[in-house]
C-alpha cells in the first residue's frame, strides 16, 4: 500500500469530477457539494474508410 | 397508427436525459408513445417489443441514437419527430453550457482541490475513466454497470496501489462526509457507518436508522461483485480500515449479499483488528461457526434495530398499525376470486427483491425470479410464472436505459401486464425515494396503479398491492406526501421491506389454507 493516506473521511470538503449523468451531479450540487461537470461523449470508432479517405486527402 | 423511427449516427446523450426527453415527446400532440434511446441491444430488443419495427433500426449500433414515435395522424407523427430532433439539439446546447471542463485534466488543472469522481458512463468505457481518475489520486464513485469483473480487479488494484477507494462499479450509493452521491436517503449525522456490497440494502438500513433517530456517519459503497471469489472483498477491506480510524464512526455494519469464502475470510480477518462493534448482514448465509463476538442478523430491518440498540437500548422499529395489517388481509381475502392465487414482486431495489426472495423461500410452488439460477429461475425475464418477484433493475433490464428508479417506464408496463393477469392476487411494490429517485415517484406510481386496477376491475378482479417505501422523513420527495398519494390509491403501505414482505407471506398463505 502506497504511504500516501487516503483522505476520503478526513473530514474535507468533497470537490467532485462528474464524468457521465447530469443528474448525479445535479444532486450533489443540491446539497451545496462542489461539482466540476466534465463533458463526455464515447471515443469515435476507428473507421477504415474514413481513415482511407483522409490518407488519400492528406 | 402512423409511426415513425429515425436513427441519428453517432450522436450520444447519457440515459437520465434521454428520459426526461421521451416522457416530454410523450405530452406532445397526437403522441400515443414516444422513445428516445441509445440503440444498444436490450434497447432494439425493447422497441421491438413494443411494435416498433424497422430494419434500419435493427442494424443500427450501439452508439446510434433512434427516435421512435406513435401517433394519431401522419402529420402528428412528422411533427413530434421534427419536436425530437428540436429537442436533442436544443438538448446538447444546454449540455454544453453545463460543461466545465473538457476532460479530467482540464477540471484538475482548473480545480486542483478535487479530490472525488463520479463516474456514470456506458460500462464499456468505464475502466478508461476510473483508472485515469485512480491514476490521478482520486477517490472513485463508479456508478456504471456492465464493467468486466477482469476490468473490476485490474483497477482495485489500481486503488490499493494509490490507497484510494474504488466504489463500484455498479455502485449506487454512498454518504461521505453528509455528501450523498447516487441514490441515497438525507439522513441525520451519527456514529454508525455502513459498508455496503448493496445499495438499496444501504438505503434501507440507514434509513430506517434514521426513523429510530440513530444517524450515519459515512456510507461507502463497494458495487455488488466486491466480495465475488475474483475480487475478494478488495474495497470492502479498504473500507473497513478507513471507517475503524474514522473518530466519527463508532458502529459499523456490513451489508452484503453472501460472500465468497475467500471474500468472507479477509473481510473477518479486518474485522478482528478493529475494536468497534460490527454488525454483520450476508443475507441469506449462515452465520460462521468459528464468528463468536461477531453480531449477525438475517434481514436489513433487524440489522437497522440491532445496530439502533447499540445507541438507544430503547429503540423499536417503525411498522404500519397491526390493525391496518389484520384489515388489509381481510380485505384482500374478502374479494379475491377463486383463481387468484400468486404474488407478483416487482422491484426497482435489487437488495429488497434478494430479501423478498429470501423471506418468501418456503411458500408453496417456490417464487420464480431473475435473481434465480436453479429450477425457479425465469424462463422469459420479461413474463412471470406462478409466483414471480423480480430485480427490475438488473442488468438485464437497465442497459442503455435509467435505473428504476429514475425511468418507472419498463416497471410500470410491467405492472400494467400483471393486472392483466387473472391468477395474479397480490402486487408487491417497492419505492425508493431520497436523492437520485424521481421528484414525486408517488404520483406516478399511483397513476400507473389505478389503470391496473381498472384493467382487473373490467375482469371482475380485485388487485390489492403492498408498496414498502424506503426513504425518510428528511427525503427532498417529502415521505408523508408519497404514503398519503398511496394510501388514497388504496395501496398498503409498509415501513420496511421485511414487513412488506411478511404480510404478502401472510395472505399468500391464508389463500392456500
Amino acid at each position: 500500500m502506497s504511504e500516501n493516506p487516503n483522505p476520503l473521511l478526513s473530514g474535507a470538503p468533497l470537490h467532485i469530477a462528474n464524468i457521465g449523468i447530469e443528474l448525479i451531479g445535479e444532486n450533489l450540487e443540491r446539497q451545496d457539494v462542489k461539482v466540476v461537470q466534465v463533458r463526455w461523449l464515447p471515443p469515435v470508432r476507428h473507421d477504415a474508410e474514413l481513415t482511407a479517405l483522409l490518407d488519400t486527402l492528406l | 397508427m402512423p409511426s415513425r423511427i429515425v436513427v441519428r449516427p453517432r450522436e450520444y446523450h447519457d440515459s437520465v436525459r434521454l428520459m426526461r426527453l421521451s416522457q416530454l415527446l410523450r405530452k406532445e400532440a397526437g403522441v400515443s408513445e414516444a422513445m428516445i434511446m441509445m440503440a444498444t441491444p436490450n434497447n432494439r430488443k425493447i422497441l421491438d417489443t413494443t411494435g416498433f419495427c424497422s430494419e434500419q433500426a435493427r442494424n443500427a449500433n450501439p452508439e446510434d441514437l433512434i427516435v421512435a414515435v406513435t401517433a394519431q395522424t401522419e402529420e402528428e407523427a412528422d411533427a413530434a419527430i421534427a419536436t425530437a430532433i428540436h429537442m436533442l439539439q436544443k438538448n446538447m446546447e444546454n449540455a454544453g453550457n453545463a460543461v466545465q471542463a473538457g476532460t479530467l485534466d482540464e477540471a484538475i488543472s482548473l480545480h486542483p482541490d478535487i479530490n472525488f469522481a463520479c463516474i456514470s458512463v456506458p460500462g464499456s468505457f468505464a475502466a478508461d475513466e476510473a483508472e485515469q481518475a485512480l491514476e490521478r489520486g482520486l477517490n472513485v464513485f463508479l456508478f456504471s454497470d456492465n464493467v468486466t469483473i477482469e476490468d473490476e480487479k485490474r483497477l482495485k488494484q489500481t486503488a490499493l496501489k494509490q490507497n484510494r477507494l474504488l466504489m463500484g462499479p455498479d455502485c449506487g450509493t454512498a454518504i461521505i462526509n453528509g455528501a450523498a452521491i447516487g441514490f441515497a436517503n438525507a439522513v441525520a449525522r451519527g456514529p454508525v457507518g455502513i459498508v455496503a456490497a448493496s445499495g438499496t440494502g444501504a438505503q434501507e438500513i440507514s434509513s430506517l436508522l434514521d426513523w429510530m433517530d440513530v444517524g450515519i456517519s459515512h456510507i461507502i459503497g463497494t458495487g455488488g461483485r466486491d466480495l465475488h471469489q475474483d475480487i475478494g472483498g478488495a474495497t470492502m477491506c479498504q473500507a473497513l480500515e478507513l471507517m475503524a480510524q474514522d473518530p466519527q464512526t463508532d458502529i459499523i455494519v456490513v451489508t452484503s449479499k453472501p460472500p465468497s469464502a475467500i471474500a468472507q475470510d479477509r473481510v473477518f480477518a479486518t474485522t478482528a483488528r478493529i475494536g468497534k462493534p460490527i454488525i454483520f448482514n450476508f443475507l441469506g448465509a449462515t452465520p460462521p461457526a468459528d464468528a463468536a463476538g461477531a453480531e449477525f442478523c438475517a434481514t436489513l430491518a433487524e440489522t437497522a434495530l440491532a445496530t439502533a440498540r447499540h445507541v438507544r437500548p430503547e429503540a423499536t422499529l417503525p411498522c404500519a398499525p397491526q390493525a391496518d395489517r389484520d384489515d388489509f388481509i381481510r380485505n384482500a381475502l374478502d374479494t379475491r376470486t377463486p383463481v387468484q392465487r400468486y404474488v407478483r414482486g416487482l422491484y426497482a431495489g435489487g437488495t429488497l427483491c434478494y430479501e423478498a426472495l429470501l423471506l418468501l423461500g418456503d411458500i408453496p410452488g417456490g417464487v420464480y425470479s431473475n435473481l434465480k439460477h436453479d429450477s425457479h429461475a425465469l424462463t422469459d425475464i420479461f413474463t412471470s410464472q406462478g409466483h414471480t418477484v423480480i430485480d427490475m433493475g438488473d442488468d438485464a433490464y437497465t442497459q442503455g436505459r435509467a435505473h428504476p428508479m429514475i425511468d418507472p417506464g419498463l416497471r410500470n408496463q410491467r405492472i400494467l401486464h400483471e393486472a392483466a393477469d387473472p391468477e395474479v392476487a397480490l402486487l408487491l411494490l417497492d419505492l425508493v425515494i431520497g436523492y437520485g429517485a424521481q421528484d414525486n415517484p408517488a404520483r406516478n406510481l399511483a397513476e400507473i396503479l389505478h389503470t391496473a386496477r381498472n384493467i382487473a376491475g373490467q375482469d371482475g378482479r380485485s388487485l390489492p398491492v403492498i408498496v414498502t417505501i424506503c426513504g425518510t422523513r428528511h427525503d427532498i420527495q417529502n415521505y408523508s406526501d408519497q404514503v398519503e398519494q398511496l394510501e388514497q390509491a388504496g395501496v398498503m403501505v409498509t415501513r420496511s421491506n421485511a414487513e412488506a414482505v411478511t404480510l404478502a407471506k401472510r395472505y399468500v398463505e391464508a389463500i392456500n389454507v
